[in-house]
């Protein structure tokens, strides 16, 4: 007997194969994104995936696979691609079709080079694991060794058919399993997930798409057209981002921050950001981390990094990840654990700052808008009334007090107003009409004749201020809520439709027998501004 | 019944010297392309011979024998990926679901664009029945083409500009007496196929209660018959129609019976072709041409001539020249063209 007896190639048995692929490809739909991943990695210009009941198809133009990489395409857990350059690089993925088809088959053919077709006969390797294990049920030793169970059922051959006409790869999965099918029915689905894992570009219907694909190319950052076909429907697919999602005119410039620390280039973040308001859609809320167009982890990731998580749920955008040694995990939910990642993590708190940053900035921007128009709107009326009711002593304090509120509020705002170019002329033209009116008040509040003299000419000069004010600053007063539902909605909280009928009815018997529907309406606005700033 | 085989020799000479010159002269001097719908046959030979002409294809393929029913769909779809063919493949007979509107698979199937080329091929009796949407109420398969029709209609609304549609058609020539005799005395016999009757059948009659497949011998019935259902499913204040000659040619011999009672028959078959042209009612008067259709010779595969007129029961001789579909559509087809030129 030898002294010592070494690890053999007959110490691998076929279980592990239905063991490595259930364990790291548990969503039929992992297999499409391999075979996409494929396709990228072989820098294709554009991948097609169809989708039928019998067969599953990823064709791209890469550049194919010559004879010898493709007999070594077929090795299980070796890969010959660079993980700084490619996402897949486990030598593993080849085989994630394993549970969703019986068999599988690559035909693939560089430019100028002979094509190869690779068939894995995946049924008939679960038939053959079958049979070894009632073999072994029955007490027999087990020979069913993982080199001979491939050795039968995997193997290279010429592209006799010519499948492939000038170069590029075809993953072809036959005879699908059932089961597996039945979550590739459903095109929302596979769209959703497509758009999670492929770096596709943008849809036509976003504005700001093709601004942020230019920063994308200037980034040396590539996106992949891919058009995806089930039953009589076929459509290019897009980034899952669109004007819609946006409130309103609330929708800004995309913001570009650089990923830097030190010498060390991480990416780049694209940020949009939805004004004040959270954005329509909970699920484009927050920021992806993107490496190769594969996301990492989900939109929440970054959200423990904001000092407010509001803000999280008013941006959209992406973080293009481009440090080589950031690398995904195989779950793809993070990064592997090491230094790139540590640093990598170091910045975040910076660029969430600045992040911030502009978004308070955009926020303030918006307040004093929404100041500026509410005063403008405030002042409008009461320089209306102002002439015909001068001698009403009453109503003249009233309106002095009202004044010396409107004169507060547009000064908190005022650096910001006077700082935006297009917000300037109409702070100034309510800052005239507001000085007119004040004085038309105290005079009014006089008794002097001189003061009475004065008075007929601010009533001119109230009017022709008002006048001016009109034509300067556009008016377009936000639509006030009417109804709690529709302000919980505007902030992001979904309630039932049955929450939304019994607040709808305590409200119209209960709540608003007792008070005027302008004063529920304007604590309505209150509730608003409350929740949008304290979420 | 089995299904004749699509690689048949006589079929490829129907399909290289009749159907392919036809579609051919269409895309080359009109630039018509197709949109093909029918039964290509997991090997796809109609689809390849024609490849470079098609945009998109919608293909059926009926479940197989027992026990893989559905080696020939997984196949046919495998092989369209294989080949970049852009379309769907539906599990079930053509019949069954553009009646049911869903095949085997669950797949919806509707029709969004016109189709312009239909490749039928009803393989078993015409009278042969399918289940409908209508709680599974049972219609002959021949009915399928009333809906097809139904559903072009609704896509030429949409569309609006004269457009043009092949259908290529195949029966089996094979009746029984009693059928026929049914068939061809119904109250919405139309004129000419009564006359028709009249006159060929006292040369070729056929016993009327008898339920023996009449195989190939009554061509002239058929026709009659075929040529009677398909006016009234065109019957459509915006269509015109063009009918070729039809062209026989024996399919693959099936197997019927079991046990020692089994044996093969022949499997005589008829072929036809119609190019239609809609177009809005103010622009076209409906109509059908050649007239007098039914009085016109059938066309047969031989060897050398692969094609030779062969006149059946009723008909007049064939032209002198040898059957050409081109030359056919270019002395009959100036209505049916118009909209082409």
């Amino acid at each position: 007997m030898p002294k010592s007896r070494h690890f053999s190639r007959e110490d691998i048995g076929g279980e592990i194969l239905p063991i490595l692929t259930t364990g790291l490809y548990r969503d039929s739909m992992d297999a499409l994104r391999e075979y996409v991943q494929n396709g990228i990695d072989a820098g294709a210009k554009h991948i097609e995936v169809s989708i039928d009941p019998s067969t599953v198809s990823v064709t791209d133009d890469g550049c194919g696979m010559t004879r010898p990489q493709a007999e070594k395409a077929i090795r299980l857990g070796i890969s010959d691609k660079n993980p700084v350059e490619s996402v897949g690089f486990r030598g593993i993925g080849v085989y994630s079709a394993f549970n969703l088809c019986e068999k599988l088959e690559i035909y693939t053919k560089p430019a100028r080079e002979p094509g190869s077709h690779i068939i894995f006969n995946f049924d008939k390797i679960r038939k053959t694991l079958l049979v070894e294990r009632e073999r072994q049920k029955s007490g027999n030793d087990p020979v069913l060794y993982l080199e001979k169970l491939l050795q039968a059922n995997v193997y290279v051959k010429a592209d006799e058919a010519g499948v492939i006409a000038r170069q590029g790869t075809k993953v072809l999965m036959s005879n699908l399993v059932a089961d597996s099918y039945k979550r590739l029915q459903s095109w929302d689905e596979v769209e959703t997930y497509l758009q999670d894992v492929v770096p596709l570009p943008f849809s036509p219907a976003f504005r700001y798409g093709q601004m942020i694909e230019g920063h994308f190319a200037r980034a040396d950052y590539r996106v992949v057209p891919l058009a995806l076909e089930m039953g009589s429907r076929r459509e290019s697919l897009y980034r899952p981002y669109s004007d819609a999602m946006f409130s309103g005119d609330e929708q800004y410039e995309p913001k570009f921050f650089p990923l830097k620390k030190g010498m060390q280039h991480f990416g780049f973040a694209w940020v949009c950001i939805n004004g004040r308001r959270v954005l329509k859609d909970v699920r484009m809320r927050g920021l992806l981390i993107k490496k190769f167009g594969f996301s990492i982890g989900n939109r929440s990731y970054l959200e423990s990094f904001f000092k407010r998580t509001v803000f999280n749920r008013r941006i959209t955008g992406e973080i293009i990840v481009q440090h080589p040694g950031l690398i995904p995990d195989a779950a793809r939910s993070d990064f592997e654990n090491n230094s790139a990642r540590q640093d990598f993590l170091g910045l975040l708190p910076g660029f969430i700052t600045d992040l911030s940053s502009w978004g308070d900035q955009i926020q303030q921007n918006e307040k004093a808008r929404q100041v500026l128009r509410e005063v403008t709107n405030d002042l409008g009326v009461i320089a209306e009334d102002l002439p015909k009711s001068q001698r009403d002593k009453n109503l003249m304090l009233k309106y002095n007090v009202e004044l010396a509120d409107l004169e507060h509020r547009l000064n908190t705002h005022k650096k910001t107003l006077k700082s935006q170019e297009d917000l300037s002329a109409g702070y100034d033209g309510a800052a005239e009409l507001l000085k007119h009116c004040k004085r038309l008040v105290h005079d009014a509040l006089s008794a002097s004749a001189a003061a009475q003299k004065r008075l007929e000419q601010n009533v001119v000069k109230v009017v022709q201020a008002e006048t001016s004010i009109k034509k300067t600053t556009p008016l377009t007063p936000d639509e006030p809520p009417r109804e709690l539902p529709a302000v919980l909605d505007a902030v992001g909280i979904r309630l039932s439709e049955d929450a939304k009928q019994a607040i709808r009815l305590f409200e119209t018997d209960y709540l608003l027998p007792h008070i005027s529907p302008e004063a529920y309406q304007s604590l309505l606005k209150q509730l608003q501004d409350v929740l949008e700033e304290g979420q | 019944m089995a299904r004749p085989f699509h690689d048949n020799p006589e079929k490829g000479v129907v399909r290289e010297h009749w159907d392919t010159p036809l579609l051919r002269y269409l895309h080359d001097r009109f630039r018509v392309r197709y949109r093909y719908l029918g039964l290509p046959g997991v090997d796809l030979i109609d689809v390849n011979l024609w490849r470079d002409m098609i945009d998109e294809v919608i293909a059926f393929e009926p479940p197989g024998r027992l026990p893989n029913r559905r080696a020939a769909i997984d196949q046919l779809r495998l092989n369209m990926r294989i080949r970049n063919i852009p379309g769907i493949a539906y599990f079930g007979s053509f019949e069954e679901v553009v009646m049911l509107r869903k095949d085997f698979d669950g797949q919806h199937y509707s029709q969004n664009k016109l189709i312009t080329l239909y490749n039928l091929d009803f393989c078993d009796e015409i009278t042969s029945k399918v289940e409908t949407q209508e709680h599974g109420k049972q219609v002959w398969r021949f009915e399928a083409i009333r809906q097809i029709l139904r559903d072009q209609a609704v896509c030429f609304q949409r569309e609006g500009s004269p457009r043009h549609f092949i259908m290529l058609l195949t029966i089996r020539n094979q009746s029984s007496g009693a059928k026929l005799h049914h068939l061809l005395t119904g109250p919405a016999l139309l004129a000419e196929a009564k006359e028709h009757r009249q006159s060929c059948s006292v040369s070729n009659p056929f016993h009327d209660n008898s339920n023996e497949p009449l195989i190939g011998t009554h061509t002239w019935a058929l026709k009659a018959v075929v040529f009677n259902y398909l006016l009234s499913y065109f019957n459509n204040p915006c269509l015109s129609t063009l009918f070729f000659p039809g062209v026989m040619y024996n399919g693959t011999p099936v197997a019927v019976g079991r046990g020692r009672a089994r044996t093969t028959i022949p499997s005589p078959m008829l072929h036809w072709v119609v190019l239609c042209r809609f177009a809005e009612p103010e622009q076209v008067s409906p109509a059908c041409w050649p007239s007098r259709y039914l009085g016109r010779s059938c066309v047969s595969v031989g060897g050398d001539p692969p094609l030779f007129w062969s006149p059946q029961t009723g008909e007049t001789d064939g032209s002198p020249l040898a059957p050409n579909p081109v030359a056919w559509l270019e002395e009959h087809g100036s209505e049916v063209l118009r909209g082409l030129l």
